[in-house]
C-alpha cells in the first residue's frame, strides 16, 4: 500500500515535471520566435541587411541579419564554417579573420587600434586593404549588404 | 555500438561533441547538460554582458549544429550517477544511457563563503548565463557595488561596472592581487590601473560579513571591522571543480578530476577536461588545474582525437587572456612566484609585457595592451628553442623580430 502510493506520488511529480518541462520549452520557443532570424523583411517593412560568407571554391554562407548585427556573432550563432571567435569578440584573438570584398570596404567605419594591432596577428596574412576582424563590424546605418570572404584557417 | 557520452555543455563538452565529428566519429553522441540555455560562451559575461543591455548571450555553436551533426543535446538534464561497471549513466529525468566513452566536462562553481549575510538579495556570484542576468538587472538599478576578491572575474566585473558609473569597492585579502597568477609586477601595474578607473581597490581586505534591511544587502563588513554602504555585492573569491560526480563514483579527485596524461580519470573509459579536470603538468609543477577557455578548447580537442583512435599525451601551451576596461591582459604560458622577470616596452604607459624566466629560460610572457608580443611569445613558447635570458638581454632584441625566424607554431 505504501509502495503504491510512493509509486502514485512518484507519477504524478513526473507528470507535473513534465508539465512544467513542456511549459517551459514552449515559451523559450515563443521566446526564439519573437527573434526574427529568417525573415527577409523586419516588421517595418525595411529590407533586413545581408551578409555573404564566401569560402573556398563557390560555397558561400548567406545570413538575412538584423540591423546592429555583429558579424562574428552573426556566423557563430549561423555556424557558418571558418568563423571562430574564441575571445567572444573582444579583438583578442583574431580567429574572426575576414577579407571583406572591395565594393563593400567604404562603407565600413575605419580599423580601430586594437584591430589594426590583431590583424598583424592572424593566422592567414592580412590584406593591408580587406582584412577585418568579422567582431568589430556591425551592419546597420550606412552598411547594408556585405560580402566578405572567410580565410583558409584561423587557428 | 559505439556511444559517447558528454556531461557538462560547457566550453569544454560542446568542443569535445563538436571535434568528434570533425574527426570523423560516426558513433552517437549525447551532450548532458544540466543549464536550460543554449551553449554559450562565458568570457563575455563579466565583460560586455554585464554593463550591456538587452543583448543576448553569445552562443558556443548555431541551434541549428548540434541536429546537423547528429549531437544528441539534453538540456537541462542533470547527470546524477555513474555505473562504472554497467558503463551507464543516469540522468535526473530518469533515463540510463550507456555508454562506451564517457567524458566529464562538469567544469567549476563558485566558492562558497561561509559568513553571514550571503543569502541577502543583491549578493551575487557570477559564473552562469542567470548569474549574469540577475546581476545585469541588480547593476541598472544600484549606484555602489562592492567586489570581493580581486581576481581575474571580479576585476573585468569591476572595471565594466566603472564604466557604467557605479562606485566600485573591491576588497582582496592578499596584498596583491592574482599573485600567484600574475608576476608581481603586472599585479602592482592592474592594481594601479584599477585605482586609476576610480575603483576603491582594497589590499589586506576581507569579507567578514553582510549586512541587510529587510533582506536585501546594505553594507559589506571588512575584516578590519569597516562597513562599506553598498547596493550589491559580487562574490568574486575563485570557484571550485565540480568533481562531485566523479567523486561518488570511486573516481580519484584531488582539486579536480585526476586524469592522466591521455585526459583518461582511473577508469580507461572516462575522460575529464576542462575546469574539472586536474592533469599532470611540466616540471615544476605535478599537477594543473586551468580555468580557460585555451585550457577548455585543447584538452577537448586532445580528447576528441584519442576516442577517434589517436590517442597521444597532451601537451599545450596554458594561452589566458582577460579584458578589463582599457587594460587588455594576454598571457603566455604559466608565471610562477619565485620567476625572474623582465620587463620590455612603454615603461610609463600601459603597453609592455613581462617575461618570465625560468631555470635560465623563457617560461612564460605577460602582455598589456601588446598583442603582437603575445601571439610572438605564443610561438616562441611552443617551439623547441626557449630562449634564454641572456639572448633576451642583448641590445636590440626582439620578441617579435625573433618569432619572425621560427616556423609557424601549431
Ligand atoms: C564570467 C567568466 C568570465 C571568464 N572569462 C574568461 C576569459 O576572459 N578568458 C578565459 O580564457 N577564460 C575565461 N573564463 C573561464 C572559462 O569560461 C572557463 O575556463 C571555461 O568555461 C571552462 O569550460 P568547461 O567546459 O570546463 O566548464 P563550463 O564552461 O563551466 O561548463 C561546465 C558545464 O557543465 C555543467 N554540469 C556540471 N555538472 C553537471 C552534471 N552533473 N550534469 C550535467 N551538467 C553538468 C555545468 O552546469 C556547466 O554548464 C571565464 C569564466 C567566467 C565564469
Ligand atoms: S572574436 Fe576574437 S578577435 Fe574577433
Amino acid at each position: 500500500m505504501l509502495t503504491a502510493s510512493l509509486v502514485l506520488l512518484n507519477n504524478f511529480v513526473r507528470i507535473l515535471f513534465f508539465t512544467w518541462e513542456w511549459l517551459r520549452l514552449t515559451m523559450d520557443r515563443r521566446r526564439a520566435d519573437r527573434v526574427p532570424k529568417k525573415r527577409t523583411v523586419s516588421t517595418r517593412g525595411v529590407p533586413m541587411p545581408k551578409v555573404t560568407f564566401h569560402h573556398a571554391g563557390t560555397r558561400a554562407s548567406v545570413l538575412q541579419v538584423n540591423a546592429g548585427a555583429n558579424l562574428m556573432r552573426a556566423a557563430v550563432h549561423d555556424s557558418v564554417p571558418g568563423i571562430v571567435g574564441e575571445c567572444g569578440g573582444q579583438a583578442m584573438c583574431a580567429t574572426c579573420h575576414v577579407y571583406v570584398r572591395e565594393p563593400y570596404l567604404e562603407a565600413l567605419g575605419s580599423i580601430g587600434e586594437d584591430e589594426d594591432e590583431m590583424l598583424d596577428c592572424t593566422v592567414t596574412p592580412r590584406d593591408q586593404v580587406r582584412s577585418r576582424l568579422a567582431c568589430q563590424i556591425t551592419v546597420g546605418p550606412g552598411v547594408t549588404d556585405i560580402e566578405v570572404d572567410v580565410p583558409e584557417s584561423q587557428v | 555500438m559505439s556511444h559517447v557520452i558528454i556531461v557538462g555543455a560547457g566550453h569544454a563538452g560542446v568542443q569535445v561533441a563538436s571535434s568528434l565529428r570533425a574527426e570523423g566519429f560516426t558513433g552517437a553522441i549525447t551532450l548532458v547538460g544540466e543549464e536550460h540555455e543554449h551553449p554559450y560562451q562565458r568570457p563575455p559575461l563579466s565583460k560586455d554582458f554585464v554593463a550591456g543591455q538587452d543583448e543576448g548571450p553569445l552562443l558556443l555553436r548555431s541551434e541549428r549544429f548540434f541536429a546537423e551533426n547528429a549531437i544528441d543535446i539534453r538540456r537541462g538534464v542533470q547527470a546524477t550517477h555513474i555505473d562504472r561497471l554497467g558503463r551507464s549513466v543516469a540522468l535526473g529525468n530518469g533515463d540510463v544511457l550507456d555508454y562506451s566513452a564517457l567524458v566529464l566536462a562538469t567544469g567549476a562553481t563558485g566558492r562558497h563563503l561561509p559568513i553571514p549575510g550571503t543569502d541577502l538579495r543583491g549578493v551575487r556570484q557570477l559564473r552562469s548565463l542567470g548569474d549574469a542576468r540577475g546581476l545585469r538587472k541588480d547593476v541598472s538599478k544600484a549606484d555602489s557595488v562592492v567586489v570581493v576578491g580581486a581576481g581575474f572575474i571580479g576585476l573585468e566585473f569591476a572595471a565594466a561596472a566603472r564604466k557604467r558609473g557605479l562606485d566600485v569597492t573591491v576588497l582582496e585579502t592578499a596584498e596583491k592581487p592574482m599573485s600567484r597568477a600574475l608576476t608581481p609586477y603586472m599585479s602592482d601595474h592592474l592594481t594601479r590601473a584599477h585605482r586609476d578607473m576610480g575603483t576603491d581597490l582594497r589590499l589586506g581586505e576581507g569579507l567578514a560579513g553582510v549586512l541587510g534591511h529587510v533582506g536585501t544587502v546594505t553594507a559589506a563588513v571588512g575584516t578590519s571591522g569597516r562597513a562599506y554602504p553598498t547596493d550589491l555585492v559580487l562574490l568574486g573569491i575563485g570557484v571550485v571543480p565540480r568533481d562531485e560526480l566523479a567523486r561518488s563514483a570511486g573516481l580519484p579527485v584531488d582539486n579536480g578530476i585526476v586524469v592522466d596524461q591521455f585526459l583518461r580519470t582511473a577508469d580507461s573509459a572516462i575522460y575529464a577536461v576542462g575546469d574539472c579536470a586536474s592533469f599532470p603538468g611540466d616540471a615544476p609543477y605535478s599537477r594543473l588545474r586551468l580555468e580557460s577557455v585555451q585550457n577548455a578548447n585543447d584538452q577537448a580537442r586532445h580528447v576528441a582525437k584519442a576516442i577517434a583512435g589517436h590517442p597521444a599525451p597532451y601537451a599545450a601551451l596554458p594561452l589566458f587572456w582577460s579584458n578589463q576596461g582599457p587594460l587588455r591582459l594576454q598571457i603566455a604560458g604559466l608565471a610562477m612566484p619565485g620567476d625572474r622577470t623582465g620587463v620590455s616596452g612603454d615603461l610609463s604607459g600601459s603597453r609592455f609585457s613581462v617575461f618570465c624566466f625560468r631555470d635560465g629560460r623563457l617560461a612564460a610572457v605577460e602582455s598589456l595592451n601588446n598583442p603582437k608580443d603575445h601571439i610572438a611569445a605564443r610561438r616562441v613558447l611552443a617551439s623547441q628553442h626557449p630562449l634564454t635570458a641572456e639572448e633576451v638581454a642583448e641590445p636590440g632584441f626582439s620578441l617579435q623580430d625573433h618569432a619572425k625566424h621560427l616556423a609557424p607554431a601549431n
